[in-house]
């Protein structure tokens, strides 16, 4: 066996990983070659360390911290849930749309208890505000490695209409930030229209100059939580407005109010790209409704 | 040469005890099996964060891994060991951490660098070493290291929990330990 060979080889060797012919070769080279015995007595002694490293006592009052935060994220829910009331502009179409919802909902509570009684479990049916928590949870962990795959979920989870931006406003009663066009370097995918349980929401799916893509919401509800589907947010400020940031490993999620209405981007890199959005969606005007 | 068994360290878990009822009690939101789950696994829980974030963070960062737990709960079909899906949790939620500090906050220099003149450093002096040069290697190769040499994972469980695969685990921890190697040179131990 060569030394770059067994070089390749050294750590799954030395983890006992090897199978039994290849463990065997690098042992013999390994007997005969200097560089290689060095390399695993230096690997030998850095295990000896790690070994002896003092084992961290978590503090005491850790649970207590997380049990508390367990607590105010149900308030958090039982709050939205009493407190979902449709804004006046919106009760139109919220009324035409109250039967098939209300059938809905109480056929997803009667399959609950059915399922509940069957199963003598606590189990309880989750509401459709903290069902759009989850889907959104989803949603950012879809959009991260996948984003067709999760716009395309997404669109069939909310009735997502295919639209004109500029038509956008026949359907939510506003103009959409996204219908004056993108920053240079962006150009705009596609436009859909989605029926959420808080609110009629224009989505716009964006491309960057490199075939990436990222998502721009504008939306009437201000519970980031939702749309960060339950994650823990930091605020802070971008091109002078506050928004509150959620991050997704190389990815961030960002919402700030924009008006009377907030903007949610999903999948965007960085606070750069986020402050460069503000920029470029406060100087397109601020929101006027029909 | 050295002996491989030298190193070798018992995978005693104690994560087994997180069964199918405890964890079916958390997803209907039992205060008292959410607290069991707690208990069973977070000290090899807050070890890793120790190890991936410093001592200082690695309370907060356990706090949003079991925060991260409860919430998606729901998602862990029970494919892979709990205690799989737990690491990966974890890993994520550290990475996530040190990416969100490099991008969002200035670290300053929290040590001062030993003379590379100095020699003859104890077996306490090499720890403090080994814990300042593993703060300084990248953290997807810190969270392959720390997997492998201080929870004691086989190769297969690292390239469950990191869903890599099974064949690069090897090359990685190669590249972990040589880029360890060299940060524990430069601060003055070779070892």
């Amino acid at each position: 066996m060569h030394c770059s060979q067994a070089q390749d080889l050294l750590s799954t060797y030395y983890d006992d990983e090897l199978d039994g012919d290849q463990a065997a070769l690098v042992s013999h080279h390994a007997g005969k070659c200097s560089r290689c015995s060095d390399e695993l007595a230096s690997f030998a002694r850095i295990s000896e360390t790690t070994s002896s490293l003092d084992e961290p006592v978590p503090p005491e009052g850790l649970w207590s911290q997380v049990q508390q935060q367990l607590d105010q994220q149900q308030l958090d829910q039982q709050a939205r849930g009493t407190d979902s009331v449709a804004p006046s502009s919106d009760r139109s179409r919220y009324a035409s749309s109250l039967l098939p919802k209300l059938t809905a909902i109480a056929a997803a509570v009667i399959v609950a208890v059915g399922i509940g009684l069957l199963t003598h479990s606590s189990w309880s049916p989750l509401d459709e505000h903290q069902q759009f928590t989850a889907d959104f949870g989803n949603y950012l962990d879809d959009f991260r490695r996948d984003p067709n795959f999760a716009q395309r979920r997404l669109v069939a989870r909310y009735q997502g209409k295919r639209v004109d931006p500029s038509q956008a406003i026949h359907h939510v009663g506003y103009r959409p930030a996204v219908a004056d066009g993108l920053p240079t370097g962006y150009s705009l995918e596609a436009t859909h229209v989605m029926t959420m349980p808080c609110c009629t929401c224009v989505q716009t799916i964006c491309r960057r100059s490199d075939g990436s893509l990222f998502a721009i919401f504008e939306h009437d509800d201000d519970e980031t939580t939702q749309w960060f589907g339950g994650r823990p947010e930091t605020t802070t400020t971008c091109h002078d407005k506050e928004c509150c940031l959620v991050e997704l490993d190389d990815q961030i999620a960002a919402s700030w109010r924009r008006g009377t209405r907030h903007i949610t981007l999903i999948g965007v890199r960085d606070i750069k790209e986020v402050s460069q959005m503000v920029a470029w969606l406060d100087a397109t005007g601020q929101p006027v409704s029909n | 040469m050295v002996s491989k068994e030298m190193t070798t360290r018992d995978n005693v878990t104690d994560t087994a005890g997180v069964d199918a009822k405890v964890l079916a009690d958390c997803r209907a939101g039992k205060r008292g099996a959410r607290q069991r789950l707690y208990e069973l696994s977070h000290r090899q829980v807050y070890r890793l964060m120790v190890r991936m974030v410093g001592l200082q963070d690695a309370s907060d960062v356990t706090q949003q891994v079991y925060l991260q737990v409860y919430r998606k709960l729901d998602q862990f079909a029970g494919h892979s060991r709990f205690e799989t899906w737990l690491y990966r949790l974890a890993v994520n939620e550290a990475l996530q951490h040190l990416r969100k500090g490099r991008r969002w906050s200035f670290q300053p220099l929290s040590h001062e660098p030993i003379s590379h003149e100095r020699s003859g450093v104890d077996r306490d002096e090499h720890k403090e070493l080994l814990r300042r040069a593993l703060e300084k290697v990248e953290p997807e190769l810190r969270s392959i290291f720390v997997l492998r040499e201080v929870d004691s994972l086989s190769y297969r469980e690292i390239a469950e929990t990191l869903e890599i695969p099974e064949g690069t685990v090897g090359s990685r921890l190669n590249r972990a330990r040589r880029e360890l190697k060299q940060h524990l040179t430069d601060l003055g131990w070779e070892p």
